[in-house]
């Protein structure tokens, strides 16, 4: 998959852990290690929406295209 | 599905269950001493037949409506595809038997005309290609129920 999701950059920035981000977006912890582990098919825009809020940042911060 | 849909859907096919049983069983008595010998005989086994055939079909709704209800028919792993493929085998089936039985009462007919056998004819070509038609449907919900699945599991992976 050339899209990748890349949440430790911005975990780190904030000093939060998995459990704290999963806690402030509502979502079950083992959906977000799928999403930082990057075995992720699809996410929502809300999803997206949540995390950006959470974390303070672009969704361009978190998601990077590599061309395989 | 609510809940009275559900339970007026169930008591209708308890009551076809056991009306087409009760045929089963006293239909090819009666079909035999009203037709005699030849073709009251073969009457008799279509009969037997076709509501076997019925009764694998009313098994195969209430699971599946079982499943609807449940909440579980688009599961991945659900056995609705089985149930499915036994209705439309059952309906296959059952068209086959009466068509069978409409080639021998047409035999029957030629042979000795009569109009009794005429209303069996009748009643088998229409029997025949009811059942006929709705393996077709089942078939093309079957199609439906795959897209559906597909969709379900899909739509799961996404976070």
């Amino acid at each position: 998959m050339p899209i990748e999701i890349n949440l430790d950059v911005e975990l780190a920035k904030k000093k939060m852990s998995v459990t704290d981000l999963a806690g402030a977006i509502g979502l079950a912890v083992a959906n977000v290690s799928i999403l930082k582990n990057g075995r992720a098919k699809a996410i929502r825009f809300s999803t997206l929406d949540a995390i950006c809020e959470a974390l303070g940042c672009q969704p361009g911060d978190i998601l990077r295209y590599v061309p395989d | 599905m609510s809940r009275p849909i559900l339970v007026t859907l169930r008591a209708l096919l308890v009551v076809l269950f056991v009306g087409f049983a009760v045929a089963a069983l006293y239909a090819p008595s009666f079909v035999l001493s009203v037709f005699g010998k030849p073709v009251g005989l073969a009457l008799a086994v279509v009969l037997f037949a076709g509501a076997l055939c019925v009764e694998l079909v009313l098994v195969s709704v209430w699971m599946l409506v079982t499943m609807a209800h449940d909440d579980s028919i688009f599961d991945d792993r659900s056995p609705a595809d089985r149930w499915v493929n036994i209705a439309i085998g059952a309906l296959t089936a059952g068209a086959a038997v009466s068509l069978i039985g409409l080639v021998y009462f047409v035999a029957a007919q030629v042979a000795n005309p009569s109009s009794a056998t005429v209303a069996v004819l009748v009643i088998a070509a229409a029997a025949s290609g009811a059942s006929a038609a709705l393996a077709l449907l089942v078939a093309v919900m079957r199609r439906l129920l795959h897209s559906a699945m597909q969709l379900r599991s899909e739509l799961a992976e996404v976070i």
